[in-house]
């Protein structure tokens, strides 16, 4: 028993803070559920009653798709989007330099020939040594062969060259589903102030259903990003996303920043920044039936790796853009966000693993209450991580099985009881995820 | 502790709340899809009767009429209504189309109803109307007044799809009013979707264009500048008046460079001096007129203006060097022609021109 009187009050003021901490983050994500609950609601109600431009012809849109040694995913990405229920829109490759067949091979499947084209080099970019071009194809490819720079001069290159005013930025492991991109540019013409719209992101598989079916891990770190999202309005943080860009405002604010990620939400702050400083009213719509499916890594090295990148992209992002709007009650709900939740949670459960050892071995509190403090506690955030999913399953029409239904509800209560140990591991080991100075490519 | 237990009731609360919220939503989900379906087999039931009183030469019943009249007011009745129409329009479009006539007399009172509900469910009301425009038979005012207030809603929607009524039931009068209002209030139409749906109006085509180019100073910039791309995409003619408006020059930028475009759609003597004119503008403010009026000189084939797009290759802009190398690709160009690019001191300038001369003549051959 400790004597100290001192030790035990730092202890309960320690404690109370904790406790205090956890009590706040599940108030939090309880009433994000229930803003994205009713946001999903409002949007399905939407649909139901029409309430959207049914047009034949929205916008005309380049999407670029960067590339590097990636020719075993490449040929499948880009099939997929050529088949796209949209009427115009272009399709550039941009191969980063890679030392695989990609190029060949492209040309080869796509009946690609090489031309010389002049192109205006606005945004800063390695190279371009080689231009193709289809000509028999419906939707016009281009393939863009240049000098290794990384994924944001990979973009820049496909930003000159492009003909088009919409552009979207997408990687060889991302799929777009049929509608995503007439539903990503559909409130272009509903509201003329609108210059970038963001789909959704998901963990993609074989096919558009399997998709939303939980399998892996990776899988329930999503639904942490759907409640944070829906109450903070901000991206999915550090996972690639899915945006639409009007490109002379990406011309204006000169691309990606130097030694980026290549990421589309650093393009997607720094544009929101850029119009803060003009005093603009930032106009952006998130749309929830823009489907981007992402394939994750099949190796844990790439998971670590992509994982690493995305953690430092959104980091460093949040260091350079700190302010989201105009609107001084939006800053502060988004800093108090990112310091409760994305940089001292891990600070806050190390305290609480060694609040509880210390309490429990010196009988400071009753144990029974303490660990059904924290089931409950637990028991709530994987009950609303699983009402979640089930909410957005549900808005996309797809049923799912029982059997999935209990599966899907154990890897939430496993994720939220896991999710702290990984970013508990994040905190004490920075030089696994230290900032390097170079910025590794794709 | 006493503190902890609370919250670990509140918590365990909390989890019932939400358990049971959800079931509750399942329930009330489940009622109504039973509930759709039951009504959806009751409209096929009394709309099927209708339309076969109507195959044997005999009128919608009163029954019938003072029944929709009750239940369209409810939107979710609507809903099924219309998906009951466009199954059965599947089948004999002709037959519901006269159906559509017989029961417009409870619209115009329907459209009143549906005035004061919110705008989700107005634009709803419209969008019906836009598909079965049919419904609203009574004369151009009693339309007018049923109509104007969801031109004027703030949801974009319910002015879209009220417009696309307009357009479906072909009525110049009522477009001409609508868009002189939407000037006077301000509101947003976009150019591209009002170009896209003048091009979907189903009546007397002249006449449209006439009121339009007749009543084009009362439009504000985004509708004038919609008609003009509407007359360009559907290639109208009506150049002589476009060119005194464009001479006028007191529109906005934007209108004025899509009468610009307008011009390499159709060919008039007048057009070329002032292009060329233009084109000798160096103002680096005015870049984006030269560059539209080197894209238009595509249209006049002749040595002076192939002398001035051979020039404007070296222009600073980048994009007005594109558009006069893209022209001249269109163009019959002699030796004389390709001895002034060789004389050009502008490298950028000759690369342009001859990737879009060597693709141009690359797209013939792949032609042939």
């Amino acid at each position: 028993m400790i004597q100290n009187e001192k030790i035990i009050s730092i202890f309960f003021w320690l404690f109370w803070g904790v406790f205090l901490y956890f009590v706040v983050y599940s108030i939090w994500v309880f009433c994000s559920y229930f803003h994205f609950y009713f946001k999903i609601k409002r949007h399905q109600k939407h649909l139901l009653f029409q309430n959207r431009l049914s047009h034949e012809y929205f916008v005309p849109i380049s999407i670029i798709v960067a590339t590097y040694n990636e020719v075993n995913g490449l040929v499948s990405s880009i099939e997929s989007l050529c088949h796209l229920n949209y009427k115009l829109y272009e399709i550039i490759i941009v191969d980063d330099g890679s030392t695989d067949q990609t190029i060949s091979k492209l040309v080869h499947q796509f009946h690609l020939k090489k031309i010389e084209r002049p192109i205006r080099k606005i945004l800063k970019s390695k190279e371009v040594v080689e231009i193709y071009e289809s000509s028999s194809l419906p939707i016009k490819i281009m393939l863009l062969k240049k000098e290794h720079g990384g994924m944001a001069d990979a973009y820049h290159a496909g930003i000159n060259i492009s003909t088009y005013p919409y552009v979207t930025c997408l990687k060889v492991n991302q799929r777009l589903s049929k509608d995503s991109l007439s539903n990503l540019a559909r409130p272009i013409l509903e509201n003329e102030h609108i210059v970038m719209c963001s789909g959704v992101t998901q963990i993609g598989y074989q096919d558009e259903e399997e998709a939303l079916y939980f399998r892996t891990f990776y899988e329930w770190l999503q639904l942490f990003y759907y409640e944070r999202k829906s109450i903070t309005n901000i991206e999915q943080l550090g996972i690639p996303t899915f945006h639409l860009f009007q490109k002379s405002l990406v011309m204006k604010v000169r691309g990606f920043d130097k030694g980026s990620i290549g990421e589309n939400f650093e393009l997607a702050r720094k544009i929101e920044t850029y119009m803060i400083q003009k005093g603009e009213k930032i106009a952006k719509r998130n749309v929830y039936d823009a489907i981007c499916f992402w394939k994750v890594p099949s190796t844990m090295n790439g998971f670590i790796r992509q994982e690493k990148k995305y953690r430092l992209g959104f980091v460093r992002c949040f260091k350079k853009h700190k302010k989201i709007s105009n609107s001084k009650f939006k800053n502060l709900v988004f800093s108090i966000y990112y310091y409760l939740y994305e940089r001292f949670m891990p600070i806050f459960f190390l305290c609480s693993v060694l609040i509880g050892i210390f309490g429990l071995i010196y009988h400071l509190f009753s144990w029974p209450i303490f660990f059904s403090f924290l089931g409950s506690y637990f028991f709530l955030l994987a009950v609303l991580s699983f009402f979640t999913f089930l909410t957005q399953v549900k808005s996309l029409g797809i049923s799912l099985q029982v059997s999935t239904l209990v599966a899907g509800f154990i890897f939430c209560f496993i994720e939220v009881i896991c999710m702290p140990w990984v970013m508990l591991l994040r905190f004490c080991f920075p030089f696994f995820f230290h900032e390097k100075k170079k910025v590794s490519s794709v | 502790m006493q503190f902890m237990e609370s919250f670990i009731i509140l918590y365990i609360g909390l989890v019932c709340f939400l358990i049971l919220f959800h079931l509750f939503a399942g329930i009330q989900t489940k009622f109504r899809s039973v509930w759709k379906r039951k009504e959806k087999y009751f409209y096929k039931m009394i709309v099927g009767e209708e339309l076969q009183r109507l195959n044997r030469k005999k009128g919608v019943s009163t029954h019938h009429l003072s029944l929709l009249k009750r239940q369209l007011f409810h939107v979710n009745h609507l809903l099924l209504f219309e998906d009951v129409l466009v199954e059965f329009q599947k089948k004999n479009s002709g037959l519901v189309a006269s159906y559509c006539n017989q029961i417009s007399e409870i619209f115009p009172e329907l459209a009143n109803l549906y005035r004061e509900k919110s705008s989700m469910h107005k634009a709803y009301f419209t969008h019906f109307l836009s598909i079965f425009p049919e419904v609203m038979q009574q004369d151009d005012n009693c339309i007018e007044y049923a109509m104007m207030h969801f031109v004027y809603d703030t949801s974009v929607y319910c002015r879209e799809n009220a417009m696309l009524f307009f357009y479906h039931k072909g009525i110049v009068s009522q477009i001409i009013n609508s868009l002189k209002k939407i000037s006077t209030r301000n509101l947003y139409y976009s150019p591209k979707l009002l170009a896209d749906d003048l091009g979907e109006f189903q009546g007397d085509q002249n006449l449209l264009v006439q009121s339009l180019l007749t009543e084009f100073d009362s439009f504000h910039d985004l509708i004038q500048l919609g008609i003009m791309n509407y007359f360009r995409f559907q290639k109208v003619d009506c150049i002589e008046v476009i060119y005194q408006k464009f001479k006028q020059g007191k529109y906005h930028k934007e209108v004025i460079l899509s009468m610009i475009r307008y011009f390499a759609t159709f060919r008039y003597k007048y057009v070329k001096d002032d292009l060329l004119k233009i084109m000798k503008d160096t103002d680096e403010s005015r870049y984006e007129y030269r560059l539209v009026s080197a894209f238009a000189l595509s249209r006049y084939d002749e040595k002076k203006v192939r002398s001035v797009l051979i020039d404007s290759l070296c222009d600073r802009n980048w994009y007005v060097r594109k558009n006069a190398a893209l022209s001249l690709s269109k163009m019959d160009l002699t030796q004389e022609d390709f001895d002034h690019v060789k004389a050009l001191h502008d490298p950028y300038g000759q690369e342009m021109f001859y990737y879009m001369w060597q693709d141009a003549k690359n797209r013939k051959e792949e032609n042939l």
